[in-house]
């Protein structure tokens, strides 16, 4: 009998994407609070979710070339299952509130919002419900159109949920989150 | 030859599996699935469940889930029925070892993963701890409707008063509610689930859990969620509260621990003696009486040593059975 053939150390582009959806996963389930990601930036999110099985969008201020190389489709604002924004384009996105909220019997098939945006500068949010134990405060320069846009897409269970990148910095907003401006 | 390198050097290692085991678009697709489980919780996400080398219905689903997520720098901890020696846990835990080189503990508080089957610990988990739960029937529907396609309907009406009935059927037949695991559980105030066959005692524990609980179904192919600081309410009428199981004055015959959850040891005199469940804690116990110095190495409980009362006031309403 020999030994099991079997990899027992991580490689370096594994790792990252483990630590990259680790951050996600506990920005999500701590909504508001800061995660860190290996590497700063979009692409390291994009390879940690889209493979050929996943689509996506994103506007023009972002390298789209890193999002192509997944092997994802590109597809219109109103397909995707990954939408990648930037804060400051998001006032000029089109059909923002288009994107796929899921249905009633199948939420899961809803958008997830990437935004890249920063958390020095902007408005002040609070946010309380699952995940929350009272309520956590954080800055985010993301438009409050947007903010509004994202309250009318939320028919809980159907909704989007955001992430919003600064660099190597990860925030989760899942639909479950109740925002509050403060 | 000096200058050329032969194919062998050039080509990268044939490991034969991936870190981890399952391969990199398996992860994905599992850790895509579960952020959405995250961000609706209770809700049962389909997933791509992968072959492993165990039989769907041993824990593949838990196992996936801990695949998903297990690195090097992560303490392993696998429980079967409360217990980390039994054959099942065993087997897992040194699978897990194997394929993603953690490092595995028995020790609730230390480990970052807790992986189990039919028990949460006694000792309250912290933040940034994970449970996975092995899910044999992830739909709490099925007893009452057979149609999976129908119960998917039901669960985005949120219509669940064939639930409640069965639970009022029981209430007139036999006085009281008859289920004793995978009592259903409202999830957010939104979804009924199946906590996964815990017995009723731990199923408060869920309750605004400062941890993460992913409960994966393998033969089903789906998971869900509790994510921290949500609420998990048993289903209960106003006038007949949900009760944990009525364990008052049993005594741990090893550790002479109480107000745990234990397992029933029959005599062969017709009596019975009875043993903490879990395991590590009652090791713990056992150690801490032995200690001189006083410290204590057994965490704080859910349920308190002394009084038996659940460690969030007024959540259960009928504490004194």
């Amino acid at each position: 009998m020999t030994a099991s053939k079997t990899a027992t150390s991580e490689s370096p582009h594994e790792a990252r994407l483990r630590t990259a959806y680790l951050a996600l996963m506990w920005s999500l389930s701590y909504p508001g609070t800061v995660q860190h990601l290996p590497e700063a930036g979009l692409a390291v999110v994009a390879e940690t979710l889209l493979d050929l099985e996943t689509t996506f969008y994103c506007d023009k201020a972002i390298d789209s070339a890193l999002l192509d190389r997944t092997g994802a489709a590109r597809t219109g604002l109103v397909d995707a299952d990954y939408v990648f924004l930037n804060a400051l384009e998001i006032a000029d996105t089109p059909h923002l509130s288009g994107v796929r909220i899921g249905t009633i019997n199948h939420p899961d098939r809803s958008a997830t919002l990437v935004i890249n945006c920063s958390f020095k500068t902007g408005f002040q949010l609070r946010v309380s419900g699952p995940g929350v134990k009272s309520t956590t405060d954080f800055d985010c320069d993301v438009p409050l159109a947007f903010w509004t846009i994202r309250a009318q897409l939320i028919r809980y269970p159907r909704g989007v949920d955001c992430f919003l990148i600064d660099q190597h910095q990860v925030v989760g907003v899942p639909r479950t989150t109740l925002l509050e401006v403060t | 030859m000096t200058g050329h390198r032969t194919l062998s050097e050039l080509a990268s290692p044939n490991n034969g599996y991936s870190y981890a085991f399952l391969d990199e678009y398996a992860k994905r697709e599992l850790r895509r699935k579960t952020l959405k489980a995250i961000a609706i919780p209770g809700y049962q996400v389909p997933y791509a469940s992968r072959e492993l080398p165990i039989a769907r219905g041993w824990g593949t689903g838990g196992l996936q889930a801990t695949l998903s997520l297990v690195g090097p720098e992560d303490n392993v901890k696998v429980i079967d029925q409360g217990a980390d020696d039994s054959v099942n846990a065993a087997n897992l835990r040194r699978f897990i070892f194997r394929v993603s080189a953690c490092h595995t503990t028995t020790d609730t508080l230390a480990a970052t993963i807790v992986q189990s089957r039919h028990r949460v610990p006694e000792e309250i988990m912290g933040e940034h701890q994970i449970l996975v739960l092995q899910v044999p029937d992830p739909e709490p529907l099925r007893g009452v409707e057979s149609d999976i396609g129908k119960s998917r309907e039901m669960h985005g009406d949120g219509e669940y008063g064939l639930l409640w009935l069965g639970l009022y059927e029981q209430l007139v037949r036999y006085r009281r509610v008859t289920i004793g695991a995978s009592y259903p559980a409202l999830v957010h105030g939104r979804y009924v689930m199946s906590p996964s066959p815990i017995p009723r005692w731990d199923v408060p524990k869920l309750h605004m859990a400062q941890h993460l609980t992913i409960l994966s179904a393998g033969r089903e192919k789906r998971l869900y969620v509790v994510p921290p600081y949500t609420s998990v309410k048993p289903l209960e009428f106003d006038d007949v509260p949900f009760r944990i199981e009525n364990q008052r004055g049993w005594t741990c015959r090893i550790s002479g621990g109480s107000n745990k959850f234990m397992s029933e040891i029959p005599l062969q005199s017709g009596g019975a003696e009875h043993e903490i469940s879990d395991t590590s804690y009652r090791e713990k116990l056992v150690a801490d009486v032995k200690r001189v110095d006083g410290t204590e190495c057994a965490g704080v409980p859910y349920y308190d040593n002394e009084t038996g009362h659940f460690y969030i006031g007024g959540f259960l309403k009928d504490e004194e059975l």
